[in-house]
This record gives C-alpha cells, structure tokens and sequence, in this order.
C-alpha cells in the first residue's frame, strides 16, 4: 500500500475554506462560553476552588475538540497541538482536577486568541506567524501545577499496557493460529454467499456476527461496514463534487490507451476517493476504493499491465461507486451493488498470478501476530479503570487496527471522535497527540465512560480498517457483567456459520420475519426510522446469537429489542440530520419495507467568491436602471401616440372637404370657367391625401398595441429586475450576531486590569445586513464600543457616588427601521460634558469662542467628529488619541449611513448609526431643484405640499410656512451649497403664486426643501463618490437616471445639520440687525430653533422598535478615541 | 463615445515600449501647449457629455459623468492649472486616466497622438514651465521641433487629496 498522502493536496485544500467557515463558528463558540465562565469565575470568592457548569465546559471541549479533529485532518499541526491542550484544560476542569481561577480563564482567552490568529494565518498567509509555544507551555505548567497530568499518566499506561500485552503474547500464539484457520473458514462461506445470488442485502449482514473484521482484505465485503451518519452537509457535497470529478477521471483513464502509466494513474484516483470517503466516514465507498487499490497495486508491484477483465472489473466499481454518489447527493434511498463489484473485481482478480495469495498468507499471518498482542491483563485493565470517575461506568476498549493501514492516526482520531459521541473518554493511548508520532500504530487503549452497554460500544469504534475491538466493562452497567469478551474465534466461526447458512437457506423467511423484527423495534424505541438488521438477524437465528453475543462482532445483542436501541442511537435524529439521511436510508432500503422512507435531500450549498456576489449586485443594478430608462421610453411613446385626437381632426378635415367639394361642384356648374375646374381637381387630390393619412392613422393604431404591448414587457421586466435584485440581496444578507459576538471580549479586555466593571448587552443579533457591509462595520464599532467602555463607563466608586450602579453597562442593538439598519450603541456612564467639548474646540480653534458661546450641545457633540478631536485628558492605550471617532464617520459614510450622537451628562450616551438597508438600491424622490435633479431618499420625505408664496412668512430673516398647523421653516438649496458655476441650462426660478416643498425631515426635526419641479420616485443604485472622488458635505454619493446622466442623491441628515448651522448664523444676526422685530415672532423663532436644534431624545426609539434595550434613557456620550 | 485605445492594448504598447528603453506617451493641447501623459495611466478618451456639477468642491472640479455606469469626477485641467477656462470647441476631449486607483477623468484641449519618446529624449524640468510648478512635472520631453511637458499627473491628484483634507477640516 502505497503511504504517499498525495490526495491531501486536491481533496484538503478544497476542504480548507470549510475548515474555516467552521473554525470561525466554534471559536465564536469558545469565546461565548469563555465570557459565562469568565463572569463566573469572577464571582468566585478569592481563591475557590468550585467545580463549575459541567455543560458548559463540555461544551467547550466538544468546541476545542472538533477544532483539534479538523485540524489534524488537514495537518494543521500547530493548532491541533493548541487545540488539544486547550481540550486537556476543559478536560481536566469537567472531572474536577482543575479549578478554574481567573488567571487560567485569561489563559483560555489567549488561546482562544492565539488560535483566530493562526486560523487568520491561514486565510492571509501574509501575517505574521503565530507562536504558540508560550501558550502551549503555560497551559502545560497549569496543568501540571494542579496535578491534572491525566494525559502523561495516561501515556505511562499505555506503556505498560503494552508491555503487558507482550508478556501475554506468547500465550495467544496458540489461539492466533487456530483463529487463521477459523477466518479461511469463515472465508469459505463469505465466498458461497457472495456467489450466492440471493437477495440478501447489506445490511442483513452487516450487523451479524459472521462478518467480523479479522478477514484479509481480500475476501472482505461491504458487510461491517456502515457508512457515518452524521457527516455535516457542507463536507458532503464537497465530497459529492469531489468523488465525481475521480469517477470521471477513472472512467476516462480506464477508457483510454493503456501504458504503464495507467496503473499508477488508476491508482492515485482510488487513493483520492478512498481518502476523501474515508475522512468523511463514508467508509463503504472508501472500502471499495481500497479494494480496487489493492488490486491496482499488486499490478502495479508486479509490472504488469492492466487486464481487460481487471479493466472492466474497475469499470463496474466506478459505475457503483457513481451510483453510490448519486444517491447522496439526492439523498434518496438506494442500496448500491458495491457487492456485486466486489465480486467482479475479485473474480477478475483470482485470474491474476499467484503473488495474491501469498501476500494473502503474509498479511494472514501478520493478522495473526496482531491477535497475539491484543490482550489486556486484568491489571492494567484495573488500571485504566481506576482512572475513572467513581461510579463511573462503561468500558476498556482495545481497537485493533488492520496491519498496514494508512492512515491509522486519522483513523484513530475517528475512533476517539467516536467514543466521545457516546461517552466520556478518561484514558487513551497512546496519547491522542503522539498518533501522528506512533510507530507501528496499532493498536489503541481507550477506556470510556458510558451509559452505553460496552458491545454497543464495541460496534460503534468497529470503523473501516480496524480488525478488531476488544471491550472489558467495568463500573456497574445494567444487566451483563461480562469479563474480557476477547475473539472467541471459536464461537465467531460458529456464528458466522450458522448465519451464512440460515441466510443462504432461508432468505424467505427473513423477509418474513421482517415485520415482526420491525414491531419489536417500534415497541422499544421511538425514533427508530429504519429496521435494524440485526434484529432480522436475531429474529431468524435466535439460537446463534447467543454465542455470537460474546464476539466482538458489532452489536449482536440477545434480543431483538436491545439490537432496536441500538439502531436509534446509531441513527439518532434521521428526520433532522439531512446527511445523517443518506446512510440511514441505505440500510433502510436494504432492511424496510419502501414506504417507511423517510428521506430528506441535503441542502447543497456552494462557496461563492464575494467579489462575484459584488459583480452580480453591480449588474442588477444596471438592470434597474436600464429598467426605469424603458419605463421612460414606453412612457413617452405613449404621449406621443394620442392618435384619438388626431384621427378626429383629419375626420372634421375630411368632412369640411366633402362640403367644399359640393360647393365646388355646384358653383362650377352654375358658372363653370377653368378657375373652378381647377379648384376642383385640388380639393379632390387633397380628399385623396386625407384618405391616405387616414390610412396611415389606421395603421398607427397598429403600432399603439404594440406600444401597449411593450408597457406589458416592461412591466414584467420591471418585475424580473426586481426579483433579481431581491435574490441577489438576499444572498449577501448575513446576521450581524456574530459581528456583535465579537465585541464582548472587546469590553471584557478593556475592563481587565482596571477596576471598571462593564458588561456589554447584545440584542438585535438576528438583525441582517448585506455582508459587505458586516466586513465594513467591524473597524467603526470596535471604535465606539471602546469608546464607550474607556470613557463613557465611569469607576466603580464614581458610577457608586453618582447614585448609579457600580456595574456599567454598554448596549449593542441592531434593528430595522423603514430601509434603513439602525444600530445602538448605548452606554450608561458619564456622558460628554459640553463645556469640555467647547473649550477644547476653542483651544484647538474648530470654532471661535463666540461661536462656541451660541452653539447648542448638540452642535457643540457634533464637534468630536472632528480629526484629531478628543476630550481625554491621557491617552491611554485604548484611546484618546481622537482618531477614532473620525474613522467612526467616515467609515459609515462611506456605507452611505450617518451616524449621530446624543449625550446627557452624567446619565450616558448614545450612538446611532443608520445605514441603508443595501449598498446599492435607494428608493428615492427624484425633484428639480435649480436645474439639477436631485435624488432624496424617500424615507426622509415627510410630505410634499404646494404653498402659496403669500402665505410664507419671515422670522428672523428665515422664510417659514405653515404646514397644517405646523410651521415649517423653508431652505433653498442654493442658500446650504455652495456652488462652483451656474446650473447648466442657465435656470431661472419659473415666477409663479406658489412654491413646492418637500418636507424632509429625520427623527423629529424637519425643513421643507423648496423644488422647483418633481420627476417622480425611482429606485436608484448608489454609486458611491469616493471611489473614485471623496465624499461632499450634503451629498450621500451619486445614482445613474434613466437617460444615462449623473444626479446627486440627498444626504438628508447633513442638510438638517446644515440647515440648522445656517439658521443660527442667520437669526442671530436677524436679532442683531432687526431690533424692531415684534416680540412674539422673536419668541416664537427661539422656540423653533430650539426645537430644530435639541436632539429628541433617542430612547423613546428604541422602545419604539422593540429593542430590548436594558439601559434606560440615561444616555450619554463620550467623546474622544 | 470614442474610446480610442483600450488599457489592454496600452499596457501592451508600454511593455514593447520599456524592452526598447523608451516609454509611450498620450499627448495632449492645452492653452498652446503640448502636454505628455505616460500611455499606462490613460484608460480612454472620450468626447464631452454632460456633466453633473456638485456642491462644495473646488472650482476645477467639474462635476461628475456616467462612464458606462461608474460615475467619475471630471476635473477642467486648465483651471486646475490656473488658466483662463475655454468654451467647449470640437476638439475638447475628457481622458480618463487611472490614478492612484481612481479613475478621473481630465479635460483637455484636444488630443493630439500618441507617440514613443526614447529616455534620451527627457530633460528634466525647469523650475516652472507654463506656469506651472515644478511639483506637477516630470520632464520636458524634446521632440524634432517642439517641446512636450510631461505631466504628473499623480502628484495633481495627490494635491487633490491634500485639499480635501483641508476642506474638511474648513467644513467643520
């Protein structure tokens, strides 16, 4: 067998994406956990020693432990090593041997830490390598220091477990000879059984006695060997992709011209597909395709070239394996004849020299070397067993692995991943790390905590290409206290005879009794979907199951009932685990009757760059747009085709010719003269020209279906376009949870090392937002989160002396609010003292003192936006150097969002961001404002209304109308931007009685925006400005109209602030100039700016949204960064 | 649209240029003058169309266009460099040039050819030249008998950048 791992290269590279898909869920995992254990710890008295929440440390082993399991199936050696010291520091904890301090959870942080960086290694070659050494010692010492060195003296038994094993080996020489005469027996009768063309499927050997792993390969079949049930979807289709494109390759190269390359070609593809099937626990393709291995490889030793018959053999194993990888991937139900191409290829197989037989011999008697060493002395089983929690029971499991086998670390790894499915793994050797390391690795010592009975045990470890499992139970399981239930080769053969026979000889029967197997099943378990076959097994021969209880052999229980337990555990949730379907299904098409299907399809997923998500997004913006230009176009053809009115006329036309004519007529009669004559013969070619015309109408209406027509097309283009765009903006919608997720131990590290306490509250989690738009909001809220819990938070003695309790709290939301995603960030502290703000802006001359003596707070908050702006008095290592907050702004403007900021003192601060829903598309206003047209987003519109000019009035030099009872003040845009030329169709304002507003407006504050025409509302695709420009105060980016030309879309919330700005600018000096100005009005111009100005209080919103905010209203900001 | 040259065939050109020691140049008039832009940063020329102007920018910022829906920014290189603006004739041209990853598109006078000037050829410039500072230049390039200024056109936009920071920092 060759050892060369080469299918590593194509099958685990493809498997790496997945890998870390993954990696990024358990590690979110690991960090979750850590912050309940981390908060549990803390609240541990001073130097307690308490065991803590079993679940929860399971949890996070299972965590570290699928990592540790992934890893080392993609060799990823630094963090399998991580990955499994950190599951010796879970381990140790959940049996009590460690007791988890503050300075050890901080421990399990950085690993934790220390592993995103080497999983981010992976994605990004490009950063630096991690050490992991330091971290790996630690945890060493820690666990050392409190005597938890389970894993050393497990690896100390396991040496004497060995040695012991070899005193005893001279004593089962004798038996292993016996036992190779037993297996050519059983050989014997496999043989007949497969020549046998019965309907005896699969699975009705599969559990039975006779079918023992200990035969050589040659002669072994499909029948021990169950397919994993629960292989996670995404590597299956993996797997599905993968296996295909092999299969091709084997039919094209068995196909093709055979030269000595062929062999070794054939060859590697079987290798591929048997590691591919193998590393899922697909184990009965794989074992077909080591079977067509084997064959290729005495080929290939012996030089010979590929036989026909070896050919066609190959051929009939690619079409079952094809057949096989089809019913995967519908996940329908279907027994494959991997028998029958055995079969074939061993036929084709016996025609080839004789070398066959003697490595069947060599590889006879290696096995037989192998059952000498199998044993346990009952001392070290004592041993193992000491080990062990009390009342602990389960079992002592020896798994013996075939000789030769490749891979045998992987498979260890299968077998311990095994055991801790169904118990609790207290002892192994060797040690899990040393199985890479293991010469002649095989055999494994594992002794298992488990309810479960130690044969049930014994036929879950029984994997492919492991020849024997030795169990000895211990504690005080229910009912069979057994000793060693070592090979009784004796009874095996005796077993496997007898059910060979009574298979062979009465296959009716066993369809006979089907039913009643099947209703003891259905008695005993609950959720058993399919008929397990030992039960017909049992239920057939019940007098051979006695013996055959005592074998090794899997699950061959004493009664039916015990073998249906069996067969629900084996298959825990078929209805929930879709790939766990497919193998369940195929022992239910080989036992069950049909109807009992009960078979899901896996949900095939696909990996998609998302740079093509990006470009799919792009086209179907495209797609809107040029949508909105047919609109326009079917629109406007429409106008043009009034023929009703037309057709009228030229019928008026014609009749006044008609009466022309007859008056023609007449009066050439009564005077005749060439002059009339003439004049005649004119009005009847211009009749003969009406007539044409009129036929040309006629026509026209023709083309006016056809315009009608084209509103339809367009109509049902507008509807593909925008189911387009939805698919393809649904595709790119993640969660934000996990983004939020990350922040925690943002806040958990800030607060470490100081007294502060703060605890982050998430809510909103399952909010959706475009993924891009996830990857981009990490940086900006990182920021704010600090922010927040570096300044907003106070001491515990000052939150204490401000009658507020000593534990902070900073609030993450995240909801959906009309098109746009409103995020929170909330904190309870100190809040931004203006006065702070406004001196430090004064002395960093943003504003002049007498601008900064007529700002309002809210104005003077808007301050720390700026560059280089922060209130800290030190920078600490966390923040206040005044670039954050900067960052924070331009980064969600770049999104196309805003974000503000409200703040009380000492009651705490609020961000809120608002982003749109997509990057992309904007439902939006589209008016005519001084000849350029104008995108506003239609959720800042408020109204639209037409005033009379009359009914405007003047405060304070600011025009207001009043808007059903409310008075609006009015802007122009002209007044708020500042323009570099004129428009370019030289506009003038049309001189009219009224003006348009558009009311815009954003939480309470409004202003009507004059316009001077409306287009109408249109979807458009953002284009962002900075990508090729930068971002212009009032402007949120660009869109593309119908007609092809460039209008700029309304930052809403800019023109507020800049709207606000102008106002006061120009009311105080409205006050300065005009001191006539009538009492009222000037009051009555405060107040509204006042109201304009005051932020609403950002609370009564989120209670609003259903947020479930903990903090209450008592906001308050904190600036700097 | 008259999209002249594609950055394929340009990049092309460049590589056959570079193997001679001698480098590809677009250029251009501009108020009497003859300008030279290195071929690689030229993405196409194409003729005027309608530009969308936009608030708070500088003078020189003409507005924005739709190039087969990427919207860039048209800058007027005469008033980015100064001299008086010009009305529109038959001959005005945007190039749209690449950038510092952006893509912008400048108008000049017109666009005379493109032509291959071997590193001989290139002398390095005066203080100023047309007004011009010495910050925006590359070298004069001495053809049979006329004189063309090769342009930075990197260290314009990197100004351009300077300004925005300015501006922000004058918004606030």
């Amino acid at each position: 067998m060759s050892q060369d791992l080469g299918f590593q290269d194509d099958f685990l590279e493809s498997m790496l994406g997945d890998f870390l898909d993954e990696s990024d869920g358990l590690l979110e995992q690991l960090n979750e956990n850590l912050f309940v254990l981390d908060d549990w710890v803390k609240a541990l008295p001073e130097g307690a020693n308490e065991a803590c929440d079993a679940d929860l440390i399971n949890e996070m082993f299972r965590a570290a432990h699928s990592l540790k399991g992934l890893s080392a199936m993609l060799r990823l050696d630094d963090i399998n090593l991580l990955t499994h010291k950190m599951e010796n520091v879970f381990d140790a904890v959940r049996h009590n041997e460690l007791f988890l301090q503050v300075d050890s959870v901080d421990l399990v942080f950085r690993s934790v830490d220390c592993l995103g960086l080497m999983i981010g290694r992976l994605r990004d070659p490009s950063q630096p390598e991690v050490q992991t050494d330091g971290i790996t010692a630690e945890i060493q010492n820690l666990l050392e220091s409190n005597g938890a060195q389970k894993e050393i003296q497990s690896q100390a038994d396991a040496e004497q477990v060995f040695e012991d094993a070899q005193s005893s080996a001279d004593e089962t020489q004798d038996a292993a000879s016996q036992a190779e005469n037993t297996l050519d027996e059983i050989n014997e009768h496999v043989e007949q059984l497969q020549a046998e063309p019965t309907n005896m499927t699969d699975s009705a050997v599969a559990n039975s006695p006779e079918a023992p792993k200990p035969v050589e390969p040659q002669v072994d079949h499909f029948a021990g060997i169950i397919d994993e049930t629960d292989i996670p979807a995404n590597y299956l289709s993996i797997f599905i992709d993968e296996c295909e494109q092999s299969l091709d390759d084997l039919s094209d190269v068995l196909l093709a011209a055979k030269d000595e390359k062929t062999v070794e070609n054939l060859m590697i593809t079987c290798h591929k597909i048997k590691g591919g099937a193998a590393s899922l626990g697909l184990n009965r393709p794989a074992k077909l395709a080591h079977l067509m291995e084997d064959v290729l490889q005495e080929l290939l030793q012996a030089k010979a070239d590929l036989p026909e018959a070896v050919a066609d053999a190959l051929l009939t194993c690619t079409d079952a394996l094809r057949t096989y990888v089809e019913t995967l991937k519908s996940g329908d139900a279907n027994s494959e004849a991997f028998d029958q191409a055995y079969q074939a290829l061993v036929r084709a197989r016996t025609t080839q020299d004789e070398a066959a037989d003697e490595t069947q011999e060599a590889t006879a008697s290696a096995e037989a070397q192998e059952s000498a060493d199998d044993t346990l002395s009952e001392d070290d089983i004592a041993r193992i067993v000491e080990l062990a929690a009390e009342d602990a029971c389960g079992f002592v499991a020896q798994v013996i692995f075939e000789p030769e086998l490749p891979l045998v670390e992987l498979k260890a790894t299968l077998v311990v991943e095994r055991v801790n499915s169904f118990g609790h793994m207290f002892h192994c050797a060797p040690a899990e790390i040393d199985f890479e390391t293991e010469a002649d690795f095989t055999t494994l010592t594992i002794g298992v905590a488990t309810e479960l009975a130690p044969e049930e045990g014994a036929a879950k470890l029984n994997l492919e290409g492991v020849s024997r499992v030795n169990v000895i139970p211990f504690g005080a399981p229910a009912e069979e206290q057994q000793t060693e239930e070592t090979v009784d080769t004796e009874a095996t053969q005796e077993a496997a005879l007898a059910t060979a026979d009574a298979t062979q000889a009465t296959p009716p029967e066993i369809q006979q009794n089907k039913p009643t197997a099947e209703s003891a099943a259905a008695n005993t378990t609950q959720t058993s979907t399919t008929q397990t076959p030992t039960a017909q097994t049992a239920t057939t021969t019940p007098e051979k199951t006695t013996s055959a209880a005592t074998s090794p052999a899997p699950a061959a229980n004493t009664t039916p009932a015990a073998a249906a337990t069996d067969s629900s555990t084996a298959n825990p949730t078929p209805a929930t685990n879709a790939p766990a379907n497919n193998s369940a299904a195929q022992i239910e098409a080989n036992s069950a009757p049909p109807q009992k299907r009960n078979v899901a399809k896996p949900a095939e997923t696909l990996r998609v760059d998302i740079d093509r998500l990006d470009q799919l997004m792009n086209l179907a913006g495209q797609l809107v747009i040029n949508k909105a230009r047919f609109v326009q176009i079917s629109e406007g053809l429409r106008h043009l085709l009034q023929i009703k009115s037309l057709s009228q006329s030229v019928g008026g036309a014609m009749g006044l010719l008609e009466r022309i004519n007859g008056d023609l007529d007449s009066a050439s009669d009564q005077s005749g003269g060439v002059w009339m004559e003439s004049m005649a013969n004119h009005s009847r070619q211009l009749r003969d020209d009406l007539e044409s015309i009129e036929r040309e109408i006629q026509k026209l209406s023709g083309v006016r279906g056809l315009v009608s027509d084209l509103s339809e097309a367009v109509h049902q283009l507008d509807r593909a376009a925008d189911g387009i765009q939805k698919s393809v903006m649904d595709t790119r919608m993640v969660p934000i949870g996990p983004l939020f997720g990350r922040f925690k131990r943002v806040a958990r590290d800030l607060t470490r090392g100081t007294d502060k306490q703060v605890s982050l509250e998430i809510s909103g989690e399952k909010t959706e937002l475009d993924k891009r738009m996830i990857d981009e909001l990490g940086d900006p809220l990182i920021h704010m989160v600090r922010n927040s819990c570096d300044h907003g938070i106070e001491s515990p003695a000052d939150r204490i002396a401000a009658g507020k309790p000593a534990h902070g709290t900073v609030n993450l939301d995240a909801f959906h609010r009309g098109n746009r995603i409103v995020i929170k960030i909330t904190d309870d502290g100190k809040g931004i003292d203006p006065a702070k703000v406004r001196d430090k802006a004064i002395s960093r001359g943003l504003v002049t003192e007498a601008d900064a003596e007529r700002m309002t707070n809210q104005q003077i908050f808007q301050l720390i936006w700026e560059p280089g702006f922060s209130t800290a008095e030190k920078v600490t290592e966390v923040s206040g150097r005044g670039m954050g907050m900067d960052i924070v702004r331009s980064k969600i403007e770049e999104l196309n969002g805003t974000v503000d900021l409200d703040s009380v003192p000492g009651k705490g601060t609020v961000f809120t961001i608002r982003l749109p829903l997509t990057m992309a598309i904007l439902p939006t206003l589209l008016c005519r404002i001084n000849g350029d047209v104008f995108a506003i987003p239609v959720e800042s519109v408020i109204e639209i209304v037409r005033v009379e000019k009359a009914e405007l009035s003047t405060v304070r030099g600011m025009q207001t109308a009043t808007v059903r009872g409310r008075v609006v003040s009015i802007i122009a845009l002209a007044d708020l931007f500042t323009w570099n030329r004129p428009p370019v169709d030289d506009f003038v304002e049309p001189d009219t009685d009224d003006v348009t507003l558009v009311v815009i407006g954003i939480d309470d504050r409004e202003v009507g925006l004059l316009v001077h025409g409306l287009i109408g509302e249109e979807d458009i695709v953002i284009k962002s400005m900075s990508e090729n420009y930068r971002n212009v105060e009032g402007i949120a980016g660009a869109s593309i109209l119908g007609d092809g030309r460039v209008s700029l879309i309304l930052d809403v919330a800019t023109v507020l602030q800049m709207s606000c700005r102008m106002r006061s600018t120009t009311s105080i000096e409205a006050e300065v100039t005009t001191d006539a100005e009538n009492e009222t009005t000037v009051e009555l111009a405060e107040e509204r700016i006042a109201e304009d100005s005051i932020i609403e209080a950002p609370i009564a919103e989120d209670s609003a949204t259903g947020g479930t905010n903990a903090i209450d209203p008592e906001m308050t900001p904190t600036c700097s960064a | 649209m008259s999209a002249t040259m594609t950055k394929a065939t340009a990049a092309q050109e460049q590589w056959q240029g570079e193997a001679k020691g001698s480098m590809q140049l677009v250029s251009f008039q501009l108020a009497q003058e003859e300008y030279g832009i290195e071929i690689t940063k030229v993405q196409e020329i194409i003729l005027m169309g309608e530009i969308t102007r936009v608030p708070q920018t500088p003078q020189y910022i003409k507005g924005l266009i739709n190039l087969r829906s990427t919207v860039i920014p048209i800058v007027d290189l005469r008033l980015r460099f100064g001299l008086p603006e010009q009305k529109r004739t038959d001959e005005t041209r945007i190039m749209v040039i690449n950038v510092a990853g952006k893509t912008i598109g400048i108008i000049v006078d017109a666009v005379s050819e493109v032509l291959r000037i071997s590193q001989e050829q290139i002398a390095p410039p005066p203080p100023t030249v047309a007004g011009l500072g010495e910050e925006y230049l590359i070298g004069l390039a001495k053809l049979e008998n006329r004189l063309l200024i090769l342009l930075d056109i990197d260290g314009i936009l990197a100004e351009q950048e300077l300004e925005k920071a300015e501006e922000i920092a004058a918004n606030a």
